[in-house]
């Protein structure tokens, strides 16, 4: 049997275009560290964060292409997290909600609104405190919607590193040196390029389902 | 024009705690002073006084923060004896009320009588244990116009019929509002109501707009405010009643928004909105009538929030947990409705609109962490990183982007600005130059800086190191220092001796390749940000 050329081009789109929607957009400067690995809606991401070591600047430019594309993105118990970072890195703040830093929850109350978030955003972004409190239910609960959890552990240290919660993704973060800008205009610092080491148990490359 | 009576009693906070004689404390809200006690008032520290001010007349005045819960039990005490004076007093907030004289005009024939009759009700009134409202802190004003009553009540006036408009005119600009438009009237040297109302209608309305005319005509007494209209038949009331007794009930009248906004919006339909709601409560126990008014307009989520205020008026109100066993429902009924202006309804709505589904995980959201907690970020200028971004309202924002028009025309940054045009704001001059940090820390984090000689660096007046910045020891280790930028001197507000902030900040480049801006001030270093 013949199939008409046109009709297979057609039917070849709708499965890459199918494939593409699973898939969480992500901006070019992400795919290069990331190396080709594509971060699938549903799953549970979990971002290992040094202290500056380039975790927050990762989150950043996660936040970017969805907000770009119309997914809304929620981030919640990062109060130190700045959000001008992400706007400086393209990333449309109008389509990110957070909660009022400048009242206080308890991680409890957090987890239980984050809960529900996952009902409605694209991308719930939550610290490994919240995650801890039930990483199983959110997982499940990311599963079943198709947002994308990214968790960010914060950690001290490398031996303080923490594998408490359950990942489809791992992202270890390292970033080569600040240095100091030649003029100030065009700005104080010159970035160092983020490294992303990857674990996963669900990796996703492009031609290639992931189990 | 209506005459109106208005009520304040100052220093009501202050009876949320139990302060003696001699202690000198303090309640502050927004670095405001909004209750006193009797020693602090002795020393001189007077309400509204800001903090700076307050500590610089009493450096050992103890500052406590406000109690809604108690807040909410005194209201509803003060709410009930007035109702013994007349039931139909509306409540502006804790400390304010207003009444219509006409309702209560065939009773108390004299004003005086009125008058008397209140101050008498209150001052008899034991608010906690043995606490008494004092008499020289209630202040009431009758004058046509409630604008013209609350500015008689600050000096126990009665203004006589027809001699309104010429008290108003003596009045600073400022009884009129608090507003961008009010500000600009004093820079431009109009500060008194009679300077403001000898200015020509038509250069009012060109250089200050539709809020320019809104205040000509509060100005020349033309409205109290807004005109009222009826609310539409069919409409202007909303009840819920429980299945049973609800002992937990701030997730139930989350739940009854969508009921309220629907009402809301049949105002909003025909260009209207409810500045004066009434809202009946049925308990297990008692019964609670109150009237409630909000002059910029009640939505639904403003609507709630008087509900859940008057629940915990009567829940304080109640002996013992075990006494309160629940409500059986609630009516809101619309009393004053007016013509809703300024409000402009996109042609084809707005591609921004967030979807169903994520306005509705955002509301549950809101619903679980409380009123005004989900909130949308944005960058603006600024010196400070911690201030380069703002938060608007989630539900200000949905709204707006949705095209609904606004219920509540507060005092919002977001509603001046709209998101696209604050990204595009111009360079902060003094800000920190891009990139951004990543992390900017809200809670001081100490750090020690110090030389190779090990002792701490210190930043001269005129900005320079004697000795350059060598180690920095952090709460989770020391580093050593590769490079550095500074430090720079920042002085800012210095016009505002309340808010002004002088300090001076380091840019620091360590040996593990990370980057963080600390700041010093009085001989201490913290951590202000880290690039991440």
């Amino acid at each position: 049997m013949q199939t008409h050329p046109e009709l297979a081009a057609s039917v070849q789109k709708g499965l890459e275009n199918f494939s593409e929607s699973k898939i969480l957009p992500t901006c070019e400067r992400l795919q290069d560290a990331l190396k080709g690995i594509s971060i699938r809606r549903g799953s549970t991401v979990v971002v290992h964060a040094l202290p500056a070591s380039g975790g927050y600047t990762l989150l950043s430019l996660l936040l970017v292409e969805p907000s770009l594309e119309g997914i809304y993105s929620a981030v919640l118990g990062l109060g130190d997290y700045n959000f001008s970072l992400a706007a400086h890195l393209g990333a449309d703040l109008s389509r990110v909600v957070t909660i009022d830093p400048k009242l206080k929850f308890s991680e409890r109350e957090l987890a239980q609104a984050a809960f529900a978030l996952l009902d409605g955003f694209g991308v719930v972004v939550i610290s490994g405190g919240i995650a801890s409190l039930n990483s199983p239910r959110f997982s499940a609960k990311a599963r079943q919607k198709g947002a994308t959890l990214v968790v960010v552990e914060n950690s001290s240290s490398l031996q303080g590193i923490s594998y408490r919660i359950k990942a489809d993704l791992r992202l270890f973060v390292a970033r080569s040196s600040w240095r100091l800008s030649n003029s100030v205009s065009s700005g104080i610092l010159t970035e160092g390029e983020i490294t992303v080491q990857v674990l996963g148990r669900m990796e996703h490359r492009p031609g290639r389902q992931a189990s | 024009m209506e005459r109106f009576l208005y009520l304040e009693i100052a220093n009501l906070l202050a009876t949320c705690y139990e302060w003696g004689e001699r202690d000198v404390c303090a309640i502050l809200s927004e670095n405001k002073v909004v209750g006193l006690s009797n020693g602090a008032l002795a020393g001189g520290v007077t309400l509204g006084m800001s903090k700076s001010r307050a500590m610089s007349q009493l450096d050992h005045l103890e500052f406590y923060p406000r109690d809604p819960k108690k807040e909410a039990r005194i209201a509803s005490t003060v709410a009930e004896a007035l109702e013994g004076v007349s039931p139909y007093f509306r409540y502006i907030d804790v400390t304010s009320s207003y009444l219509p004289y006409r309702a209560v005009m065939r009773y108390f024939k004299e004003p005086g009588a009125l008058i008397h009759s209140i101050r008498e009700t209150l001052s008899q009134l034991e608010i906690s244990e043995g606490r008494r409202i004092a008499d020289g802190d209630i202040f009431i004003g009758i004058a046509d116009g409630l604008i013209a009553a609350k500015a008689a009540s600050f000096r126990n006036l009665i203004i006589q019929r027809d001699a309104s408009q010429k008290f108003l005119e003596s009045l600073p600009v400022t009884v009129l509002g608090d507003d961008d438009v009010i500000d600009m009237l004093i820079r431009l040297g109009i500060s008194t109501v009679g300077d403001f109302v000898h200015m020509d209608l038509a250069d009012v309305s060109a250089r200050f707009g539709a809020r320019g005319l809104e205040l000509f005509e509060m100005a020349h007494g033309q409205r109290t405010y807004p005109p009222r209209f009826s609310p539409p038949p069919g409409g202007g009331k909303v009840s819920f009643v429980a299945d049973s007794p609800l002992v937990g009930y701030e997730q139930v009248v989350f739940s009854q928004i969508p009921k309220l906004a629907d009402e809301v919006a049949k105002l909003r339909d025909v260009g209207l909105m409810a500045t004066s709601v009434e809202i009946s409560i049925s308990t297990t126990r008692s019964n609670s009538r109150r009237s409630w008014s909000l002059f910029s307009g009640f939505d639904e989520r403003s609507i709630a929030e008087r509900i859940i205020w008057q629940l915990q008026g009567m829940e304080e109100h109640v002996e013992g947990s075990s006494a309160w066993e629940g409500i059986n429902g609630w009516q809101v009924e619309f009393l004053d409705v007016v013509g809703k202006i300024g409000i402009q309804m996109d042609l084809f709505g707005s591609l921004k609109a967030p979807p169903e589904l994520t306005v509705r995980a955002a509301n549950r959201a809101e619903t679980i962490l409380g009123v005004n907690s989900v909130c949308v970020p944005y960058v603006k200028g600024a010196r400070l990183p911690i201030d380069t971004v703002g938060f608007s309202r989630w539900q200000e924002y949905w709204q707006e982007s949705s095209s609904r028009p606004r219920g509540h025309l507060g005092k919002s940054s977001f509603y001046r600005v709209s998101v696209d045009q604050r990204a595009d704001d111009p360079p902060w001059p003094g800000s920190i130059p891009d990139p951004p940090p990543a992390r900017v820390f809200r809670d001081s984090q100490f750090v020690k800086v110090t030389s190779l000689t090990g002792e701490v660096v210190r930043v001269n007046s005129r900005g320079g190191v004697l000795l350059p910045p060598s180690r920095v020891e952090f709460s989770w280790g020391t580093r050593r220092v590769e490079d550095f930028l500074g430090p720079w001197l920042v002085h800012q507000r210095w016009w505002n001796g309340d808010s002004e902030q002088r300090f001076a900040r380091l840019l620091v480049l360590l040996d593990d390749g990370t980057a963080h801006i600390l700041l010093t001030h009085n001989g201490l270093w913290y951590l202000e940000a880290s690039y991440d």
